[in-house]
């Protein structure tokens, strides 16, 4: 409700921020409509018309977060989000982020991203003609109306309190409890509705019935994004549940954890197979129907993480907005769904398959583990719902089932990962295959050896150990064996033999960095779960507890008082094998915090972070007369490189999604943007 | 305001969640104690197990396998005793009866079925010739057929 003062209306936050909610969702069902129907009957002048709108909506949607977090940062509680989250006592840093700190605010901040990702993608293909891109920016756009839809209706931020507080409950405790708590919901986020490009461009084909050479490398750069940012996403999502959630580990399988995974199965998979799209012309509908799905699985994703119909740790967004999300998924899943049988027919493919040991069937192979890598992560986290809700039967399906399942397909994967690359396109020569296989062999052998020498008795575990050894050869070979034949026949130093090797074929090297990053992945995820050692035990002051070598110390009790929580320590000293003492007392010690308005203590651990490995103490229990605590003790060998895997994927992408030149980008793409079908 | 008269309470006093815990089994029980608490859900967490969870009631949970282990009972056993309690929820790994079945087949019959449409994808056009650029439908429509002849003459 707006306030009415004399004749005019007052300018509040509410009324601009909705105000320009409104525009937004104006312009974009403009540019949707506009954009299908012209693309549709080929009224090709009329895309201008489409790009105007979607800056509008853009524009209007970018400035309505900004009046958010002018409201936030000025706490103006007559805003409902405001009320809700802010408080005057609330650091500037957690102003601005507690706009993704509850439910309303994040769809909003979801508007803006997906308005940051429309105005790149528009204004990067501003020349490109034709009715692929009105169709692609009417669906991207259509996409927008929905998210505008939601933030003016259901999920609502800007409604007006008539008679506004003083001051705000603040944002969620847990929310200000780490530093990842800050940047892991924006990764998620780029990465969920970056989705919204490759499927504008996917349904943009379809549409058309054709993808064109000039839209396919598009297509590809364009899902390294949300990969990339998902990926990020994930891995700190993991690395704050390890370091904060304190029960020792960083993957339960959790329904939330599963929703991020599935667009990422689904877009890694979709990534590979634009491969065979790009280079052989085949696999188009798959592609595509990968690149859908990937889209889908995004939006079901979010559904089950803010409708509540999970209970689980992310629950504290749950709300009204549910029955909309489920109405919007019937209508992508719909309208996918036929899009790919009626439409699907059209696009033929150039080159059958000649074998399956080539390239292209190595990734074929790749796309089937990840497929059922896909289903059996959707199968598992549905399947309670499914049971409870036909049969009122109430089953769990826990990390016993998803670690048995999964474990074969991601064997799989690392298996392809060495041997794809490895292989031609078309069809593989097998006495060439087996001279490559010398030096991977030699790193499969040095993987195994080492693993056995370490003592590394879970089979899984040494598959993983030997396999990564495999991989990283076959990679790093694919990575310097160009470098090393420029430096052979020009007479290249290394480092100019490295660079121009790379900058010659961004993307193939950006993918194989990307590769190696994985590998440690592999291995720190193999390691950190078969060889931890786990301890518990009750200790008075000066006594130790020994954990595989590690003796863990405790100094004694502290406490402190912080605004909205307090908190207790127990003191530890870890003293290593070697002799040497790490000190972890006060707000670096195991403590339980207090919050005020929940009657069971938040733990956080404390960790003592490696290179090699982790020491890990949780506090479970304390006594202040004795005194004594008692303390969940680890050691997880190699678990950070989980995490120190990121600046890798980063750079990986990086030098992938690298222009090649904007000149001749320009040149390709938009020229031949034009389907035959409308010359 | 009572939360917080609680959490100063707790700071000035103790917190032990639960009774300080029974002492560990030897190692080979004990063994069989965590491995049994993985595949048991605690009754108050999100979906982590009793091994997992740092909470109060997983601790109790787990000492009760631990009691249940030291007279001597099987593992079956020992998970029979939380279904009966808790229900079938209590298992994190789904039995494989009824409809559950599908859960452990599905994604093995998907593998099964995609490694067959690959194989059936190279063979149809393995014989070196050169592939068919028009789909099978094209290419069985008699009128098109007709037309190709008429062409080719």
């Amino acid at each position: 409700m707006a306030e009415v003062v004399g004749n005019g209306v007052q300018v509040s936050h509410s009324n601009l921020g909705y105000g320009l909610v409104l525009l937004g969702l104006l312009a974009a069902t403009f540019a949707a409509f506009v954009g299908l129907w012209s693309g549709l009957t080929r009224r090709e002048t009329l895309l201008p018309w489409v790009r105007g709108a979607v800056y509008t909506f853009s524009g209007s949607m970018i400035l309505s977060n900004l009046t958010m977090i002018h409201a936030l940062f000025f706490d103006d509680f007559s805003v409902k989000y405001v009320a809700q989250v802010g408080s005057k006592a609330t650091p500037p840093i957690f102003k601005v982020v507690s706009l993704w700190s509850a439910l309303e605010g994040s769809i909003l901040f979801w508007g803006m991203i997906l308005a940051v990702y429309l105005l790149v993608f528009t204004l990067m293909y501003r020349k490109a003609q034709g009715r692929f891109v009105q169709l692609s920016l009417g669906i991207m756009a259509a996409v927008a109306v929905f998210f505008a839809f939601l933030i003016a209706g259901p999920a609502n931020p800007w409604t007006a309190i008539p008679n506004p507080l003083s001051d705000g409950p603040g944002p969620n405790p847990l929310l200000q409890n780490h530093p990842l708590m800050i940047i892991h919901p924006p990764m998620l986020y780029l990465g969920y509705v970056g989705m919204t490009v490759p499927f504008g461009i996917a349904s943009g084909a379809l549409l058309s019935g054709e993808i064109t050479a000039a839209w396919m490398m598009p297509l590809r750069k364009w899902s390294m994004v949300p990969f990339l940012f998902l990926s990020i996403g994930i891995i700190l999502g993991s690395w704050w549940a390890y370091a904060v959630l304190g029960w020792g580990g960083y993957w339960a399988w959790d329904p939330v954890e599963n929703a991020a995974l599935l667009p990422w199965i689904a877009i890694t998979a979709f990534l590979h197979s634009t491969m065979v799209l790009e280079r052989k012309g085949s696999l188009k509908l798959w592609t595509l129907a990968l690149g859908l799905a990937a889209f889908v699985l995004t939006i079901v994703g979010t559904f089950m993480t803010r409708s509540g119909v999970f209970n689980s740790v992310h629950s504290f967004t749950q709300s009204e907005i549910g029955p909309t999300f489920l109405k919007f998924i019937v209508i992508i899943f719909v309208f996918s769904f036929v899009l790919l049988v009626v439409r699907g027919g059209k696009l033929q493919s150039d080159s059958p398959l000649e074998s399956v040991a080539s390239r292209e069937g190595s990734i074929l192979l790749n796309n089937l583990a990840f497929a059922a890598l896909l289903f059996t992560v959707l199968l598992g986290t549905i399947f309670p719902l499914v049971q409870e809700a036909l049969f009122n039967k109430r089953i769990s399906v826990g990390e016993p089932y998803f670690n048995a399942m999964s474990m074969p397909c991601w064997i799989l994967i690392l298996f392809l990962m060495g041997v794809g690359p490895m292989m031609p396109w078309g069809k593989a020569e097998p006495d060439l295959v087996l001279k490559q296989l010398l030096v991977p062999g030699a790193g499969a052998l040095v993987g195994l050896a080492a693993s056995m020498a370490l003592g590394a008795r879970n089979p899984w575990a040494i598959g993983v150990y030997t396999l990564a050894g495999f991989v990283a050869m076959v990679t790093l070979r694919e990575l310097f064996l160009p470098a090393q034949s420029r430096m052979q026949e020009s007479k290249e130093n290394p480092f100019t033999a490295l660079v121009r090797s790379a900058s010659k074929a961004r993307r193939r090297f950006g993918g194989y960095v990307v590769h190696l990053g994985i590998v440690g992945i592999a291995v720190a995820v193999a390691a950190s779960s078969t060889a931890k050692v786990h301890v518990s035990g009750t200790v008075k002051v000066g006594e130790t507890l020994e954990v595989a070598g590690h003796k863990v110390r405790f100094d004694g009790l502290s406490s402190g008082s912080e605004p909205h929580r307090t908190w207790t320590g127990a003191d530890v000293t870890v003293i290593f094998p070697g002799g040497s003492e790490a000190v972890h007392h006060g707000l670096k010690a195991p403590r339980m915090n207090f919050y005020e308005r929940q009657t069971d203590p938040v733990g956080s651990p404390m960790v003592d972070e490696g290179a090699l490995r982790d020491v890990y103490v949780s506090l479970m229990a304390f006594d202040s007369k004795t005194p004594s605590a008692t303390f969940n003790a680890w050691v997880f060998p190699l678990v950070g490189w989980i995490w120190y895997a990121i600046p890798v994927l980063v750079l990986g992408s990086i030098i992938a999604l690298w222009p090649q030149g904007r000149r001749r980008e320009e040149r390709e793409a938009p020229a031949k943007a034009i389907p035959q079908g409308s010359a | 305001m009572i939360a917080l008269s609680l959490a100063l309470a707790l700071v000035a006093g103790d917190y032990a969640p639960a009774r300080q815990g029974l002492e560990p089994l030897d190692a080979q029980r004990e063994a069989r104690v965590m491995k049994l608490g993985k595949v048991l859900r605690c009754a108050v967490c999100q979906g982590l197990s009793i091994a997992d969870s740092p909470a109060s009631m997983a601790r109790a949970q787990l000492d009760k396998v631990r009691e249940l282990v030291a007279e001597g009972k099987t593992d079956q056993e020992v998970m029979d005793y939380f279904v009966a309690r808790y229900g079938e929820w209590a298992l994190l790994e789904p039995t494989t009866n009824g409809l559950n079945g599908l859960l452990w087949l599905g994604p093995v019959v998907l593998l099964v079925v995609g490694l067959l449409v690959i194989v059936s994808l190279v063979k149809k056009r393995a014989p070196g010739e050169l592939a068919p650029q028009a789909p099978a439908a094209a290419a069985d429509d008699p009128f098109l057929a007709q037309v190709r002849a008429e062409l080719e003459k």
